[in-house]
């Protein structure tokens, strides 16, 4: 035991140069790829608030909405390297999104991905009282003629949802325009669509029993219904769910990176903190760091790769 | 629990847990001391020309949350101060419309029509008046609805409307363009079609966004803010720094320092009441029904008011029952906006959007059916809840009807600042507000451009409203449509599949018909730069 303790303090002391090394020269820039007053932008501004207040640095959030994330991708990979422009933005801006556009204008090696910071909790959705309480059920309505409308938010959902439907033989009318999750989740309320795509805000309606998760759309279990069925049961081998992840332009050097890198990931898991407290609230905590996240990135820009080939008529 | 007692319950809740001033017996809750704060900043608001409710309850919500916490005893006072931004703004609104011909909003765009040529001819101070007793009947009427209403009459609403004929109710909201679109009917719909091409810059589903010309700027369209200020306020400014500068500074017709009689008789307020009450129930109407928005309800008013009216002094020439018409109908919107917020969880509105997100971040009230059951055997707090709100909506309200006309007074006194250093202290105000919620200087140029082409408009004579309204209803139209062809499968004829559409599309035809005859009666109203052509 003594050694453990021996070597924890031995390994916090040889770790601890390397964060205390780097201080930012001036104020730390967070380009925010959402528009203001969403989830997306809270949690930024949140963790911008608890890096702050941690560790004394002067961080600025700052909108950079557009274009599902590339506006800020585009932006965020023009400038300079040194630790004081970072980007906050979510992963499908670099896989899907990335593969599917024309001309994305940027590729992954432009960037430094420091760490992921949460996830979504995506599933199919449907109002409790329709019957189902799977995708299975919906499908087997669908086979024996039933027709269904699927809401969904953006075009990798969109594909999703067409994805089920070819594997499993059916039909669903897929209404693609909605805005957020919490459209889809409207318009499911509404009776506008039958079952739709929500990444968090159906919770609270599972919970008290008037919404079903159909369908777990990550690749972990749901907050609220850990034992919703999983897309591999409908034939489909891809995770839909959306992680939120800083990044910086590449060439950070060294220090920075792991300096930075730290300090994010060091507010959104500790206990109290603003950011912490409104990850566990609205999302969920996902902190893959340094090269765990690229290969995070990576492995989505594979899987999406997939999908699109997949989906292609 | 009875109806009464969870009636009972919400007034106790709002007045009496937890008390931030004990003054001797007199308590005064955190809830009602937010409302009242929330109203008068609100009001300042509105009658800053630039800002909107929405924008003030953006920026307030973040900070509201960070002084309140998590818990729920959160709810009322941070829900409270938001209702109260958006109280205090309607009225507000109508100040600068008024004084100085700068709407802040487009809701307020009618308030200029009669209300600019009142200050004019120096009734700046009953004009004000008028407009805060419109205002605060419009909108305590739209909240008693709402709380008469709520637990039924959305779920009503949205099983009958699906997305087919909430595409069909787009379509007759656009018709409605036909009735303000001037005395020249082409140069309207030139107006309104301008207003489209330049709502689609930007939107659309594709991945690539539409009409950019690559430019990052525009990837997600023009700033709407920036749209509206730059089209109602600056190119306001610039046609009135136009005429300062033909008249000379000595001669400038612009109002005089004199407010007038400020003071607003029974006798008067007997002839603007049947105004009121139609406006009130048009705007509430409006508020109810899901996307159309009080832009569209102020010029539904207006207009209803324009047939009704058989005074000396015609609309579009300083009749206060023209000020009355609108401001009863754009503030009747926002009581009976919440309706489907609070019991179907589905923002009618920007403001409401704001309250649900509140909620939503707070916890333990979660808008939605569940809200409105009265259980008798256990204690539906969101109910409660519920109540706590509606109470302090009155609240804001007894607020606005006591001292809204001496708020009004005191602000009228804008009024004596002389044109040529108010005109550009608005317009310095304006883009820096602009400047605040772009976030950048593309914010400032698009406000720029935008005057200058408001500034055009207003020399050549075309109407700004169809085009203001056109840009609003934009997007939910195309996403009404688009929502609609795809759930059908892709039907062509999914607009004309149910009785209820097929009524809304048999309304439009209607209403572009009689569009010739309205406006062949009433010429000339809503061209606005009728007063200051040169």
């Amino acid at each position: 035991m003594r050694h453990l303790f021996a070597a924890a303090v031995c390994a916090a002391l040889t770790a601890m140069p390397a964060w205390a090394q780097w201080t930012p020269s001036g104020p730390i820039k967070i380009q925010i790829g959402f528009a203001a007053g969403g989830g997306a932008d809270t949690l930024a501004r949140l963790i911008a608030e608890d890096m702050a207040a941690e560790y004394g640095w002067n961080v600025i959030p700052e909108n950079l909405a557009g274009g599902g994330g590339s506006v800020m991708a585009r932006a965020l990979m023009d400038a300079p390297a040194d630790g004081l422009t970072l980007g906050m933005g979510v992963t499908d801006t670099f896989a899907y999104d990335r593969l599917a556009a024309k001309d994305p204008g940027f590729t992954l090696d432009d960037f430094d991905f420091l760490t992921t910071i949460a996830g979504t909790q995506m599933g199919v959705v449907a109002k409790a009282d329709r019957g189902w309480t799977n995708l299975s059920d919906v499908i087997a309505a669908a086979k024996a003629g039933e027709e269904l409308s699927f809401g969904s938010m953006t075009a990798r959902l969109s594909d999703g949802a067409y994805y089920i439907s070819k594997v499993n033989d059916v039909n669903f009318n897929i209404v693609s325009g909605y805005k957020g999750g919490r459209a889809v989740l409207n318009a499911i309320i509404a009776d506008d669509v039958d079952i739709g795509w929500v990444a968090g805000p159906q919770a609270k309606g599972v919970a008290a029993g008037d919404l079903v998760n159909l369908v777990n759309g990550e690749d972990q279990p749901l907050k609220v219904s850990p034992d919703a069925e999983m897309l591999s049961a409908v034939g489909v081998d891809f995770f839909f769910g959306a992680t939120f992840i800083m990044m910086a332009p590449d060439g950070l050097p060294e220090d920075a990176r792991t300096a930075l890198t730290d300090a994010i990931a060091t507010v959104i898991r500790k206990d109290g903190t603003k950011s912490n407290e409104f990850i566990n609230r609205v999302f969920v905590l996902k902190v893959k760091s340094g090269e765990d996240a690229a290969a995070y990135v990576a492995k989505e820009s594979a899987d999406s790769e997939a999908l699109l080939e997949a989906t292609a008529n | 629990m009875g109806v009464w007692d969870y009636v009972l319950a919400g007034i106790a809740e709002a007045f009496l847990a937890n008390p931030a001033l004990m003054l001797g017996p007199v308590v005064i809750s955190w809830a009602v001391l937010m409302v009242i704060s929330g109203f008068f900043a609100g009001v300042i608001i509105g009658a800053t020309p630039g800002l909107s409710g929405p924008f003030g309850m953006a920026m307030a919500l973040p900070i509201l949350i960070s002084a309140f916490g998590f818990t729920p005893d959160a709810l009322l006072p941070v829900m409270g101060f938001l209702v109260g931004i958006m109280k205090g703004a309607t009225v507000g609104g109508a100040v600068p419309a008024i004084l100085f011909n700068t709407p802040g909003t487009p809701d307020a765009f009618m308030t200029t029509l009669d209300g600019y040529p009142m200050a004019r001819k120096g009734q700046g101070g009953k004009a004000l008046r008028v407009a805060q007793f419109s205002s605060v009947s419009g909108d305590t009427f739209s909240d008693l609805v709402l709380f008469t209403c709520a637990p039924f009459l959305a779920i009503t609403i949205e099983k009958f409307l699906g997305l087919p004929e909430k595409a069909a109710l787009m379509v007759l909201s656009l018709s409605f363009v036909a009735a303000v679109v001037g005395k020249h009917p082409a140069k309207g719909i030139l107006a309104a079609s301008f207003g489209f091409v330049v709502a689609s810059i930007g939107t659309g589903t594709d991945s690539y966004p539409r009409l950019t010309l690559g430019m990052d700027q525009l990837a997600s369209g023009f700033p709407t803010i920036a749209v509206f200020v730059g089209v109602l306020i600056v190119g306001e400014i610039f046609s009135s720094l136009d005429l300062l500068w033909r008249n000379g500074l000595g001669s400038k017709d612009l109002p005089s320092g004199d407010l007038g009689d400020k003071t607003l008789s029974w006798k008067e307020r007997r002839v603007l009441m049947p105004f009121i009450g139609t406006s009130m129930v048009v705007g509430t109407v409006v508020g109810a029904l899901p996307g159309i928005g009080s832009t569209l309800a102020a010029a539904l008013g207006y207009t209803a008011g324009r047939k009704m009216h058989k005074g000396e002094v015609p609309f579009g020439e300083g009749a206060p029952e023209g000020i009355a018409a609108t401001e009863a109908a754009n503030s009747a919107v926002s009581g009976s906006n919440l309706i489907p917020a609070l019991s179907l969880g589905i923002p009618g509105n920007v403001a409401a959007v704001f309250i649900i997100l509140a909620a939503d971040t707070i916890g333990g009230f979660n808008p939605g059916p569940a809200v409105f059951k009265f259980s008798t055997e256990t204690v539906n707090t969101e109910l409660v809840i519920a109540f706590g709100l509606f109470t302090l909506m009155m609240t804001a309200n007894i607020v606005n009807w006591c001292t809204g006309a001496s708020f009004m007074r005191l602000l009228g006194g804008l009024i004596r600042i002389p044109a040529q250093i108010l005109l550009p202290s608005v317009l310095l105000l304006t883009l820096t507000s602009t400047y605040v919620q772009v976030g950048s200087m593309f914010g400032i140029y698009v406000t720029l451009g935008f005057g200058i082409i408001g500034y055009i408009m207003r020399i050549a004579a075309i109407p700004i409203l169809p085009m203001v309204i056109a840009f609003i209803l934009a997007e939910p139209l195309e996403n009404a449509v688009r929502n609609a062809f795809e759930a059908s499968g892709s039907d062509p004829w999914f607009i004309l599949q149910s009785p209820i559409g097929l009524t809304f599309l048999a309304l439009s035809a209607v209403m572009l018909a009689m569009s010739g005859r309205l406006q062949e009666r009433n010429k000339n109203i809503v061209s606005t730069n009728k007063d200051q052509a040169p």
